[in-house]
């Protein structure tokens, strides 16, 4: 009963999620292929955790994969392209962060956040993350929640 | 949006160390990609798609002189924190852990009677961690050890049940399936060091107080198809004995050495069972 409960509300969850990310090229990304993958992350928040700073919908995606991480990039810059407002870097020709401000959704911000820390200087990791934000909380609180 | 405001402001101190007044190359609304890169004879700016054109293409080049210098100001990692991921990795100072069951087998070193010793136990049933983050860990715990300690035949232990003074005699004559031992167990309070060894090896050091809850004395010998089991209780075991141990441990599983100075018995309630040594493995130490 216990398992069953859980699995419910993950596919709430992840429903919930995906209804926000609708219309988006990152959508693929969270259909849920990365699951169990090794080398991959991917973390869901909704609810009381995310109102708690300012979101209703955290989703985020670290991958380890190289080959990964082009798919990534090419997806993000699709979406970014749609943005209303964004700070990008690049780096040896290839997207190191993107942080893009998207359309609001029923009076909600969204933002997507990308960061190859492949092309890193200090101390570079195999690691992707793109993560997908919706709430109230603006640009310059989401930047300070995700920067040390 | 910052970036193409830094961009404009860059080519305008450009435009004004040429000593020149500041002229508009061109305004960009709204740009889908700036690039700018460097090389050494010149810098390049690259803007793609704009508000009204996504297939927008604009080139902005600017060659240096063989005396010009080039200044870049390059920017800072980004330094990630991931909301709601829990880091395997992080560590803390203070812990509240179980750990450190072991068994070994030894001897006395006071009493030759002694055949040999056993002793089992959870070191610590529930101990408080402090550790430094610096390969060190010190901790205080509570926990349960138990001895055994078996006679060399023919000897038997006895009790005056009127003195509950615990004695040494022989089996009765013609007795078989003999065995004499006496157990103790205790309520162990450990204070003890761990210094970390790289990624796998530790070494502990410590001391416990072994508060002796119960000792018992169980003689057991065959005689004519007979089976006899005695068991003395009542024993006048030293309520509070302190050991010394050491331990080196690769992973999870170690080997201790542990030495139990005091005697078991009170004075006078038993022959003199001290300078006990032990040798055994320990798991999770």
């Amino acid at each position: 009963m216990k398992r069953i409960t859980i699995i419910i509300l993950t596919c709430l969850l992840t429903s919930m999620a995906a209804m926000a990310q609708k219309g988006l090229n990152i959508n693929r990304l969270f259909d849920g292929r990365y699951k169990k993958a090794t080398g991959a992350t991917e973390i869901i928040v909704t609810g009381y955790q995310a109102r708690e700073i300012g979101l209703t919908v955290y989703h985020s995606l670290s991958v380890t994969d190289k080959g990964q991480a082009e798919l990534v990039e090419g997806l993000v810059v699709k979406d970014g392209s749609q943005a209303i407002d964004k700070e990008v870097e690049y780096r040896n020709g290839q997207l190191y962060y993107g942080f893009y401000t998207l359309k609001k959704n029923k009076g909600e911000n969204r933002y997507i956040f990308y960061l190859n820390q492949n092309l890193a200087r200090k101390s570079p990791k195999a690691v992707v993350t793109l993560i997908y934000m919706e709430g109230s909380a603006n640009s310059e609180q989401i930047k300070k929640l995700i920067r040390k | 949006m910052k970036k193409i405001v830094l961009l404009f402001a860059t080519m305008l101190a450009i435009a004004q160390a040429q000593a020149a007044a500041p002229d508009t190359v061109t305004v960009i609304e709204h740009p889908n990609q700036v690039i700018i890169t460097e090389t050494p004879t010149g810098s390049l700016v690259k803007v793609i798609g704009s508000k009204e054109k996504d297939d927008y293409s604009y080139t902005y080049t600017m060659q240096h002189s063989g005396n010009d210098t080039v200044h870049t100001s390059q920017s800072t990692d980004w330094e990630l924190n991931l909301p709601f991921m829990k880091s395997s990795n992080k560590e803390y100072h203070w812990s509240i852990v179980s750990s450190g069951l072991y068994f070994g087998a030894g001897l006395s070193t006071s009493y030759d009677m002694v055949n040999n010793c056993f002793n089992w136990g959870l070191l610590n049933i529930a101990s408080l961690n402090y550790n430094t983050l610096h390969g060190q860990q010190f901790s205080i715990g509570v926990g349960y050890d138990n001895q055994r300690f078996s006679l060399k035949r023919p000897n038997c232990f006895v009790m005056d049940e009127a003195t509950n003074i615990v004695g040494i005699d022989s089996y009765p004559e013609g007795t078989v399936d003999r065995s004499s031992v006496l157990s103790v167990r205790a309520i162990q309070f450990p204070l003890q060091f761990q210094q970390f060894i790289g990624k796998n090896f530790h070494i502990t050091l410590g001391g416990t107080m072994n508060w002796n809850v119960y000792a018992k004395c169980n003689t057991h010998y065959k005689v004519n198809k007979t089976h006899y089991d005695v068991s003395y209780r009542g024993i006048k075991q030293n309520k509070l004995t302190f050991d010394v141990y050491g331990a080196l441990s690769y992973n999870r599983f170690g080997i201790y050495c542990r030495y139990s100075p005091c005697n078991v018995f009170k004075k006078g309630y038993g022959p003199e069972i001290k300078n006990t040594w032990m040798l055994g493995v320990a798991i999770a130490l």
